[in-house]
């Protein structure tokens, strides 16, 4: 896989959760500090991908994974 | 009418490739690719507890609170709007992470759908393998023609997983998007596929 700092994380295109991630603006913040500039390097999920391991889908670019919440709040509460 | 449920015309199989890839990037958020599917149902199978995940945030409600939660603790309340106070909020995400079971019924659904396009082609003669005239002038029959289907096959799937996509994931989703390495792929595998078939038609 090519690196090019410049352009973001080569993975962006194949990344499940990229498109997760542009998909709220309170959200952009994961892009902004795991995908964009040269900050992929520290994406558990492109390390993942570098050394050809399992990538969950719910895998976090933290390396935690998505949290499932039992009783979302109601749309009035957010 | 006849014709359209056995061979469509190219530019109405143009049209309907175009509209389903482009119209699930624009829904999904993600392109289609029937190996990348296959690889999500691979994985959900040794994979469980993520498999199970999958399934509960596949309903965008659980995906935004979950977001919002991962959010909030990685970077603190004030990055998510609404996390320390009821607002007017944020409008929810389009995005949506699609459980395995979305990608096994594609399969399923691509396998189903061309059993029926045959049917309707071949008047209900399904099963045959003849591959047509040429294939078996090349590669003969029975156990030789089998042991070429069965090397081929690998080294596409092979080739699939070490480029990253298919022909439909490359070809048609990434080619759609221009994306680059889509491009270049797919100029690669289908380039060496008409050089291939020249060359047969030449000296085979």
């Amino acid at each position: 896989m090519g690196y090019y700092p410049h352009m973001g994380c080569p993975n962006m295109a194949a990344c499940s959760l990229f498109p997760v991630f542009s998909s709220a603006p309170f959200l952009k913040i994961w892009q902004i500090n795991y995908c964009e500039s040269d900050r992929y390097s520290r994406c558990a999920r492109f390390a993942g991908v570098c050394s050809g391991s399992h990538v969950p889908s719910t895998l976090l670019p933290n390396g935690k994974h998505l949290p499932v919440i039992n009783n979302p709040p109601p749309e009035s509460q957010k | 009418m006849s014709e359209w449920l056995t061979n469509w015309p190219w530019w109405a199989g143009s049209i309907g490739f175009a509209a389903i890839v482009l119209g699930y990037w624009k829904l999904m958020g993600s392109p289609l690719g029937a190996s990348s599917s296959y690889a999500r149902v691979m994985d959900a199978a040794r994979d469980t507890e993520t498999a199970a995940r999958e399934v509960a945030l596949a309903d965008p409600k659980a995906l935004e609170a979950s977001l919002r939660a991962a959010t909030e603790a990685e970077f603190g309340g004030e990055a998510v709007p609404g996390a320390d106070a009821p607002s007017s909020g944020e409008p929810a995400g389009t995005a949506r992470l699609l459980p395995w079971t979305a990608h096994l019924t594609f399969l399923v659904a691509l396998v189903v759908g061309g059993f029926i396009a045959t049917i309707l082609r071949h008047g209900g003669h399904v099963a045959t393998a003849d591959l047509g005239p040429k294939f078996a002038g090349f590669f003969g029959h029975g156990v030789g023609a089998a042991a070429v289907l069965l090397g081929a096959g690998t080294l596409i799937g092979m080739g699939t997983r070490m480029g990253g996509g298919c022909s439909s994931g490359h070809g048609l989703s990434g080619c759609a998007r221009f994306q680059p390495g889509s491009l270049v792929g797919t100029a690669a595998f289908f380039g060496t596929a008409v050089v291939v078939s020249l060359l047969l038609e030449r000296f085979g």
